[in-house]
């Protein structure tokens, strides 16, 4: 019974629990225990949320059985840059082990406010930064469909969990591809809206203008479900869109004749794995049978995509992470939290203004320059926190990022690929006066073997080669899978024009309705134990 | 040629309130120059007559909210996080001796 009741939907799950034909407690039991039994294998979460979540569902079941109308009571799993009021939020980074934020995202309160019950926060590339979730600070992630490769990133954390029924459902973000990229490693369904669709309160920012946060689930319905939850305006997020609140649901009727969509040339060809094509290419036909009309279509500028990104994003990051200086919140050099309170405690022999010398920690390095028990500068004590707390792919991003809007750089670098963007954004708009939506695969490759490409950081941004461009104009794209290379989960990628989720979620799900590739399941993951 | 030198590096670490142990600091200079390599392709392409896109929402331009006074967070709950803290503010090393 309870191997059944993981497998089912978010759709499934909420009308077994509207009938009452199961109870909260024993869906949340059924989760925990998977959790217990393949985590040791697959690592997705950071924090699993439960008593939380168990008093949660035992508080729903209550009422319930009170007579009262109680919505909802499906467990979702919320990736560890989304911010949960008192709950740990580390966006798999040191500098933030410990941080109990004093509030929550917008979309994690509209969840649970939906009735969703939050299993637990879910591992990810350190800041979202990463295409693999190897750049956690905290551990790897696994690829359910095969444990010695990664889950894709920077969500692996959230696509593993709902690709190995650990949970129904998952929220990611996606500023380069962070949903997509890592549901197709996966093999379930990632959906990345338009810019400003979700609000971004409470998500920890990385690249405020490429940054949205979207649903991963186990197939379309269940996308259009949670995003219908978690879309809408919010006069918490100054770049939150005035939509209406629309009902997603709705979108998912498998009627797509007539539609004209581009396949595109740019992101289909070169780069992209002969297999990966073949696999797209049989989508394609499947789209045309059910009365699409393909045709290839260009944009022009979508091979300088990823040179716009690695420009954009690094200087937006490098600003954002200016704040993490072991003032507010998060690590301080030389500070140790003590586990489990609010308290600060003090490692060693602190000085006077809780700040202590570099002998007393483990550094000793370029960070701090004293002999132990001196006191460091207020610079010093920057400078040493975020070199301890931060790893090296943020590093590295925080430089470039730096350097591209540096006196003499700001104009050749920053500004050039802020141009280049808007002609990136025109090519989108001409391809949208003659298509409903454009198709590429999501990733150019399958998930590729742990630890293949953590020393080489240019080939691990290849792998956003295919999701970017929508981050850069804004628009929404789908990830569904397509079928599998190697015995891997391939994903399709469908984009459309902005605020188009309502086509994107018809088109996906009439593809899933005449296909099955979804509905199939990773190797049962053993139970395993130490 | 490179992009950019081991001395640029440090200097820019400097500006980024970060620093690197010598190794380390080759290692970033080989990367960064890698990926500056990379983009630089950018280089080629005509952006003479485009204007520079800093946000997707172009004329759904955000239009300011009412300036009305609400709770935020308590002083308790805003300090509540921080790595030292005292009488009310957080507490970093001293600045002026």
């Amino acid at each position: 019974m309870r191997l059944k009741l993981i497998e089912k939907t978010v759709t499934q799950l909420a009308a077994l629990l509207e009938a009452g034909e199961v109870t909260r407690a024993e869906v949340v039991e059924a989760y925990l225990e998977r959790i217990a039994s393949v985590e040791e294998a697959v690592a997705a979460f950071l924090y699993v949320n439960e008593d939380r979540a168990r008093k949660q569902a035992r508080l729903m079941d209550e009422a319930a059985e009170g007579g009262a109308a109680v919505l909802g009571g499906v467990p979702v799993a919320l990736k560890d840059n989304i911010c949960t009021k008192g709950i740990p939020t580390t966006c798999g980074s040191r500098i933030l082990e410990g941080y109990r934020p004093p509030y929550s995202a917008t979309a994690a309160v509209r969840l649970e406010k939906a009735g969703f019950i939050m299993l637990g926060k879910t591992n990810c590339d350190e800041f979202a930064m990463g295409s693999s979730t190897e750049n956690s600070g905290y551990h790897p992630t696994a690829n359910p469909w095969d444990l010695r490769r990664v889950p894709g990133g920077s969500s692996g954390g959230s696509a593993a969990a709902v690709a190995a029924f650990e949970v129904p459902c998952a929220l990611g973000s996606d500023t380069g591809g962070s949903i997509r990229q890592p549901a197709s490693f996966c093999g379930v369904v990632g959906l990345k809206p338009t810019y400003g669709l979700v609000s971004r309160y409470g998500l920890v920012a990385f690249a405020s203008s490429l940054d949205q946060i979207g649903p991963i689930t186990r197939d379309v319905a269940d996308a259009a479900a949670v995003l219908s939850v978690i879309a809408g305006h919010d006069p918490l997020d100054s770049t939150s869109a005035r939509v209406k609140p629309v009902d997603y649901t709705h979108a998912l009727v498998p009627d797509v004749d007539g539609l004209t969509a581009g396949v595109v040339t740019e992101l289909s060809g070169e780069g992209v794995d002969p297999e990966v094509r073949e696999r797209v290419g049989r989508a394609v036909e499947v789209l045309t049978e059910l009365g699409v009309e393909v045709e290839e279509c260009s944009l022009p500028h979508a091979r300088y995509a990823l040179d716009m990104y690695y420009i954009i994003a690094p200087a937006e990051a490098s600003s954002n992470l200016a704040r993490y200086d072991g003032t507010r919140y998060g690590y301080r050099h030389g500070v140790r939290r003590l586990a489990g309170t609010g308290e600060a405690g003090e490692a060693g022999e602190a000085g006077p203004d809780g700040v202590e010398g570099p002998g007393g920690g483990d550094s000793g390095g370029p960070g701090g320059s004293g002999r132990p028990g001196e006191r460091l500068s207020l610079l010093d004590m920057y400078v040493a926190t975020r070199r301890e707390g931060f790893g090296a792919e943020v590093k590295r991003r925080i430089m470039l990022g730096t350097y591209v809007l540096s006196a003499g750089y700001y104009e050749a670098y920053y500004l050039k690929a802020q141009k280049a963007r808007t002609l990136l954004r025109q090519d989108f708009e001409r391809a949208f006066a003659r298509y409903d939506f454009l198709v590429s695969p999501t990733s150019p490759t399958v998930a590729f073997p742990l630890g293949d490409r953590v020393d080489d950081p240019l080939r691990m941004y290849m792998a956003d080669l295919c999701t970017i461009p929508a981050n850069l104009a804004g628009i929404p794209a789908i990830s569904v899978p397509c079928g599998f290379a190697q015995g891997l989960p391939v994903g399709l990628q469908l984009m459309g024009p902005a605020f188009s989720e309502e086509l994107l979620l018809k088109v996906a799900f009439a593809y899933e309705q005449h296909t099955e590739h979804h509905t199939k399941k990773p190797p049962l993951l053993g139970v395993k134990r130490r | 040629m490179a992009v950019i030198s081991r001395q640029e590096v440090e200097h820019i670490a400097r500006l980024s309130c970060l620093a690197f142990e010598p190794d380390e600091l080759n290692r970033f200079t080989a990367q960064l120059n890698r990926i500056l390599e990379y983009v630089a392709r950018l280089e080629a392409l005509d952006t003479s007559l485009a204007a520079p896109t800093s946000s997707v929402l172009g004329d759904r331009s955000t239009p300011l909210r009412e300036d009305e006074p609400r709770e935020g967070l308590t002083r308790e709950e805003a300090l509540e996080p921080a790595p030292a803290q005292e009488g009310g503010l957080f507490k970093v090393p001293r600045i002026i001796e």
